[in-house]
């Protein structure tokens, strides 16, 4: 066992480290001072410091297994039952990927159950070992518990279950040809069947003691000897209690002093002296109490040291929760300024957009009242100075730059979409109407144009001034067909002119009429129809 | 004629222009402001005087400026004149000819007479005071040409859907069959041809196949 434990647990260890570390647990096992355990069980706890930086769990639970022995033997019971269940936590988890050595659970149980019967919780150690031996697939481990949960239910004073087990389990070592372990069972089944009055119980442990004085093992021997002098002692046959209480002492000076006590504390317990009878039980009451008072304080401890375990890391959550929060405000501040800054920059350009489309559109008319008025104006003003003119023709050439500035007015003047917008789109593309020129338009009066925003409906009526304008100036056509259509939510808009359009060329006209509908979020598509006419198609 | 007539028009030299003509038509008692508001003042003491005027001619279009106004517009004034002086005539001159406003003037507020400024402006504006004073309205001719365009430039889907038959091959009778048979109105052979003349004309075309030719040219079908 030792050997398959240590090779599983240390591969990764120097040598020494597996020599200390067999050391110390050959000291557990068998102690020879209270110094020997407290010495092993700092060594493991230092090495379970190890393991647990290491990741290595089978290190880890052997070490833990190693603690709860060694705590178990120093009187910690509290403390040896929680590293047996951590033990046990451990493998678990880790039992699908790691190799265990056979019957590292049996063991652990089998330790905790012990646990439970020393601290007299007799159920909970009938619970652990009906629970280690579901789970056991050995058959030797299995009788070893089941001799364990008979003692638990004896202890519990279940006699007829624990005699039942036992004397299953007396069979079955027997078969197998056990019998360390026949003798085992066969002394627990007398000594219980003893406490149930079964005549058949002296009959039993006499046969162990028989086979043990075969086997020659002391320490059991010594439990036999123990065990027939309580027997003795409870049926008042003093004498012969006296005289298995001789041969156990006798016996145990050759074991060890733990088991030199016992026999002692049994032998005076049949002393005739009263006073010596009245200070053994005086001892075993303290002791009693004194082991109940360490428990009760272990418990307590143990409770206090798990609330704080749980304060600490329910605070430790806190902290995280805080700082989890703390991290969202910090990203929510900072998205936060970003849309700010965003929205000024956006803001700004707008703005910046704004203020160049109001410098062109300025120095578009100042360019016209350039092109198209003063020029006229200086000519009439020339003309006047070189020749005499009739009124007539000086008024004629007013009336000409007067019609001119009028058009312009017309061009960036205020338009009122809000009612009759079809009407007011008829109205300007009859301006256009002369007699070169015919204007059609198509079903611009019938449709209800109400469901076009105010700043599509003036880009609209913007696009197609200038389409018209330029229609006058460059195409030479004879027939120009606007053609308007509500298509959902989405109004079509298609001029068509028969002109000489030739190949588009965007000039400066077209182009504003392409910014004005992209500005309100349209599209607009220039093409050439068949016959060299010109095709705008406008989606608002 | 008119004996009293007040003119409004915030420069002065289109007012004494005005003025001339009507001098030239034999009104002496002529009033000329330069405000909204005066204007709606003169009339009103007037016509507590009990020697009211007789006809207003306004311009539409007053620059702002420092006098503040409680009438910006010949429009607004044009309305509380005809609410509280319904007697007094109302001739518009103004450059404005664009056809809404002229419309709005015209049939809601109910000027008596529009007369665009212009070339052959007080010429018209002769015409329109003895119009008025005759009891009739009167519309510079460049507005009349205006008003009477607009009916005869719009097309549907109906003059549409005629011309593309017509270029299936179908004989005018044979479209007016297949318009019964569709319930689509006017059906008639007379008003199929009536259609047929005014797209001929709309388009500038001399026949049908012509017209046919155009309107596909132009891509319609």
């Amino acid at each position: 066992m030792l050997s398959s434990l240590l090779s599983s647990s240390s591969y990764c260890f120097a040598q020494q480290t597996v020599d200390s570390t067999a050391y110390f647990y050959n000291k557990i096992l068998n102690p020879d001072s209270a110094d020997d355990l407290v010495v092993s069980y700092v060594y493991f706890k230092k090495y379970k410091e190890e393991k647990g930086i290491d990741q290595d769990t089978l290190g880890l639970v052997f070490t833990y297994q190693m603690l709860a022995m060694a705590e178990y033997k120093l009187g910690q019971i509290y403390a040896s039952e929680q590293s047996a269940i951590e033990a046990l936590k451990l493998k678990e988890i880790a039992s699908d990927v790691l190799q265990f050595p056979d019957g590292t659970e049996s063991r652990i149980n089998n330790h905790l159950g012990m646990v439970y019967r020393t601290t007299a919780q007799p159920e909970k150690a009938i619970q652990i070992y009906s629970k280690a031996l579901s789970k056991n697939k050995s058959l030797k481990d299995s009788l070893i518990l089941l001799n364990n949960l008979a003692n638990a239910h004896r202890d519990s004073g279940n006699y007829d279950e624990a005699v039942d087990l036992l004397t299953s389990v007396v069979r079955r070592n027997k078969k197998l040809n056990n019998p360390v372990e026949t003798a085992r069972a066969l002394d627990n089944l007398g000594y219980t069947q003893a406490l149930a009055n079964d005549p058949k119980g002296l009959e039993n442990m006499l046969e162990a003691l028989e086979l043990r004085k075969e086997l020659g093992n002391p320490g059991q021997l010594f439990t036999s000897y123990n065990h027939l002098t309580e027997y003795y002692a409870s049926i008042g046959d003093t004498t012969t209690a006296r005289m298995y209480a001789v041969l156990g002492k006798n016996l145990a000076k050759k074991v060890s002093t733990k088991y030199r006590q016992e026999a002692l504390e049994s032998y005076f317990a049949l002393s005739d002296d009263p006073e010596i009878v009245e200070y053994i039980r005086n001892n075993d009451s303290i002791t009693k109490a004194s082991l109940q008072n360490d428990i009760k304080f272990a418990s307590i401890k143990y409770d206090f040291s798990k609330e704080q375990e749980r304060t600490q890391v329910a605070q430790l959550e806190r902290q995280k929760e805080s700082q989890r929060k703390n991290l969202f405000k910090v990203i929510g501040l900072f998205i936060l300024l970003l849309g700010i800054a965003l929205y000024f920059v956006l803001k700004y350009r707008h703005r910046k957009e704004k203020v160049e489309e109001i410098y062109r559109t300025e120095s578009r008319i100042s360019k016209k009242v350039h092109d198209e008025v003063a020029n006229d104006l200086y000519q009439i003003m020339s003309k006047i100075q070189t020749s005499i003119q009739s009124n007539d023709t000086i008024l004629d050439d007013l009336d000409s730059v007067y019609h001119k500035t009028r058009d312009i007015s017309k061009d960036y003047g205020l338009i009122e979409p809000e009612e009759e917008f079809g009407e007011l789109l008829n109205d300007l593309l009859l301006n256009y109407q002369n007699d070169q020129v015919n204007v059609i338009s198509k079903n611009l009066l019938r449709i209800d144009w109400n469901g076009l925003a105010t700043e599509k409906k003036i880009a609209l009526y913007r696009v197609l001034q200038e389409l018209m304008t330029n229609m006058r100036k460059h195409s030479e056509a004879s027939l120009v067909v606007v053609s308007a259509e509500k298509l959902g939510s989405k109004y079509v808009v298609e001029y068509t002119d028969n002109g000489t359009g030739g190949p588009i060329k965007i000039g400066n006209g077209l182009r504003n009429a392409e910014n004005r509908i992209h500005s309100v979020k349209g599209t607009i598509i220039f093409e050439p129809t068949e016959r060299n006419g010109f095709k705008a198609k406008i989606k608002l | 004629m008119f004996s009293k007539v007040l003119v409004s028009d915030d420069l002065d030299c289109i007012n004494s222009g005005v003025a001339n003509t009507l001098t030239l038509l034999g009104v002496n008692d002529i009033v000329k402001v330069q405000y909204c508001d005066d204007a709606y003042l003169k009339i009103k003491s007037a016509a507590l005087k009990e020697h009211p005027f007789e006809l207003l001619i306004t311009d539409l279009s007053y620059v702002p400026d420092h006098r503040e106004q409680n009438f910006n517009s010949g429009e607004e004034l044009i309305a509380i004149i005809k609410k509280e002086h319904p007697e007094v005539k109302i001739i518009v001159y103004s450059v404005e000819d664009r056809k809404q406003r002229v419309a709005n003037i015209m049939n809601e507020l109910k000027a008596d007479a529009y007369v665009c400024k212009g070339r052959n402006g007080l010429k018209e504006l002769e015409q329109a005071i003895t119009s008025v004073y005759n009891g009739q309205t009167y519309l510079s001719t460049q507005l009349q040409h205006l008003l009477h365009k607009s009916s005869h430039s719009e097309i549907d889907d109906f003059d549409i859907e005629l011309v593309r038959l017509l270029s299936l091959g179908h004989s005018q009778e044979e479209i007016s069959t297949l318009f019964k048979d569709r319930d689509v109105s006017p059906s008639s052979l007379s008003s199929i041809e009536k259609r047929l003349n005014r797209l001929k004309i709309q388009f500038k075309a001399n026949n049908a196949i012509h017209l046919v030719s155009i309107v596909k040219d132009l891509g319609l079908i």
